[in-house]
This record gives C-alpha cells, sequence and structure tokens, in this order.
C-alpha cells in the first residue's frame, strides 16, 4: 500500500511531539489527523484538524466517523495527547488527579476503543501509546502523572491481548523529557538532578529520536511486537 | 420506513461483516428470531462483540449520535437484550429512543 493511502490518528497535535508527528507523517504523504483543544496552525494538505478534548466521548466518536466516512480504514493511532501535574501529592488537589487521568487514561482508552472499530475491518492496525520514564523512575513530585501514566502501560498490555484477534499492535512508548512545554515548565536544575542524571544518557531527546520509535512499532516487520513498553535513556 | 425498520437493517449490515469472518456453513441468518447469543446463541462471546461494534458504527452513522449498547444497563437486564436479532433491535432501539427522542430515523 502507498503511504497517500494510509491513514494516521495522533492525539495532542498541536505542539511538542504530536506536533513533529503530524507533520512528519502528513509530509509523507498520510492521511493525517490530529487534535487539540485549541487550534492547529499546521498548514498541510494531507492534514485535518479537530478541537477536542480527548475524553469527550461524543466529540472523540465524531471524529471518528469522519475519518470512517472519508477512508473507510485506520492504519495507526498515536495516543500522544497527555498532561502532567508537577506537585507533591499533599498539596495535590483532587480535581488536579481526575483532569490528569481523564486526559492521559480516559482519553487514551477512548481513542484506541475507536480506533480499533476501524482497524478490526481490515484485521491490521497499530497502536502507540505515550508513558514516561517517570514510571520506572518512580519521581517524587509526580504522583498524579506517574500513575495515569502506569495505568497507561497496563491499559497497553491488556488492549494488546484484546486486540490480537483482530491484528492491531498496541505498545507504549516511555520517553525522556524532551524540549517541549511540558518540560519547559521545570527549572532547569530541577530537571537535572531528578531526572537526566538518572539516566545512562544524561541529556534530552530529541523528537527524531521518538519519530524512529513510532516507526518502528508502525512497521510491518514489528507486526509480532505488542503489549510492550519502551523505555528511553537507560532506565 | 420506522426506525425499528432500520435499525433491523442495520443489524442485517451487521452480520454480513460478522459472517465474513465464518466458515461456510456457520453464517448467520439474517431473521429476527435467530439467537445470538446465551445457550442457543450462535455467537461467541468475541461474535458478539464483532456484532455489536459493527451494529454501533452503523447506529452513529445513521442516526448520527453516538450510541453505546453494551453497558452497565445492558448488562444486568435479567433476560439479555443480546439473545437474539429481535431482542438486540428492541434494545437498540431504546437507547436511542433516549438519544434521539421524538426523532424518527435519519432525521
Amino acid at each position: 500500500m502507498s503511504e497517500h493511502d494510509r491513514v494516521i490518528v495522533i492525539t495532542g497535535s498541536r505542539k511538542g511531539i504530536g506536533r513533529h508527528l503530524a507533520e512528519t507523517f502528513a509530509r509523507r504523504g498520510w492521511h493525517t489527523y490530529g487534535c487539540s483543544r485549541q487550534p492547529s496552525d499546521l498548514d498541510d494538505e494531507h492534514y485535518t484538524h479537530a478541537c477536542l478534548d480527548v475524553a469527550d466521548e461524543p466529540a472523540v466518536t465524531q471524529l471518528f466517523r469522519t475519518v470512517r466516512a472519508r477512508h473507510g480504514r485506520l492504519d495507526a493511532l498515536v495516543n500522544n495527547a497527555g498532561i502532567a501535574s508537577m506537585n507533591l501529592a499533599m498539596t495535590t488537589p483532587v480535581a488536579t488527579l481526575e483532569r490528569v487521568l481523564r486526559t492521559n487514561v480516559v482519553g487514551t482508552f477512548l481513542f484506541s476503543r475507536e480506533a480499533v472499530k476501524l482497524m478490526r475491518r481490515q484485521r491490521h492496525g497499530r497502536i502507540v501509546n505515550f508513558s514516561t520514564i517517570a514510571v520506572p523512575l518512580k519521581l517524587e513530585g509526580e504522583s498524579a502523572y506517574v500513575a495515569s501514566k502506569a495505568a497507561v502501560e497496563a491499559m497497553t498490555s491488556v488492549l494488546a491481548k484484546e486486540y490480537a484477534a483482530y491484528g492491531v499492535t498496541v505498545n507504549t512508548i516511555g520517553p525522556p523529557p524532551i524540549d517541549t512545554d511540558l518540560v519547559r515548565g521545570i527549572p532547569p536544575q530541577n530537571l537535572a538532578e531528578r531526572v537526566l542524571d538518572r539516566l545512562a544518557f544524561p541529556r534530552f531527546g530529541e523528537l527524531a529520536e521518538i519519530t524512529h520509535a513510532v516507526d518502528f512499532f508502525l512497521s510491518e516487520r514489528a507486526g509480532m511486537m505488542t503489549g510492550q513498553t519502551l523505555y528511553y535513556g537507560g532506565v | 420506513m420506522t426506525r425499528e425498520t432500520v435499525i433491523l437493517r442495520l443489524i442485517y449490515e451487521a452480520i454480513d461483516v460478522v459472517n465474513e469472518g465464518l466458515p461456510p456453513g456457520a453464517t448467520l441468518e439474517k431473521a429476527p428470531e435467530l439467537a445470538l447469543f446465551g445457550a442457543e446463541g450462535r455467537l461467541d462471546s468475541l461474535g458478539l462483540v464483532e456484532l455489536l461494534a459493527e451494529t454501533e458504527l452503523r447506529l452513529q452513522d445513521e442516526f448520527s449520535v453516538s450510541v453505546s449498547l453494551v453497558d452497565d444497563k445492558a448488562l444486568s437486564q435479567r433476560n439479555s437484550p443480546f439473545r437474539s436479532v429481535a431482542s438486540l433491535a428492541n434494545y437498540a432501539a431504546e437507547v436511542l429512543g433516549s438519544e434521539l427522542p421524538g426523532r424518527g430515523a435519519g432525521e
């Protein structure tokens, strides 16, 4: 199948990793559907943006209805949308925890559920979720974020088994800190002491390195690679 | 065409898709009385999920509304709404009725 016939949905595509992936796949000629709460200025003939909350069920099903009506297929889903909360548990409001879980866990669940309904038809598909190295590092001060991403990893393992019957793989990438808005809010000294110095390669990750892992999971030869979480940096 | 008639047609379309994955001789007939799930049912749990997923997609496309046929209400009913094509159609109409009060098919 030509790249120009392939269809991918990428959540959280307005900026950061999601933006980079959306630009990359659109440039390759994939029919690329992205989403975020705010509008995107990504201008590419292969790119379509939807303004939505990833945990808004009617809005998400509408997005997949659009993909289904236009293409009748879906090749890949990248559940990149995520929010973090840097706060000690003792001072984290429940509302913050619920907001983080809603975006990171409910959003991933909802998009995966709707995606597999389409992928099932072609008996083929790839789902890539996003976690973080903060999970194996058990970073203090990030209990809500780490709990939500640990849930994503557990969900990945279960979905991998459920969706295998339809030829769909489900995997997770656990990136190191990348120079994105999500990380820029952390004081540099704090970031170095708490995260970078604990990596085998104590540096920021690069967007191209993330794309490389996504490409691997999306590749034809990764058809038996499922239920895995791939961490960076030697954690 | 009544909403009930449309729903039955959509379930039959979903059966066509499910049948593509079944061996010859095991395909499902498109009849209201066909037993789907349970003691006399023709589908295993995976097959039922396939049929419900295909039916949901068609209901969503036809009625432009987000529909979920498998929820706590469905699972807690004494008589499963998934025991036959007719009971599934009735249940789908009930779910749609709560989502689309007063609307007819395709409106």
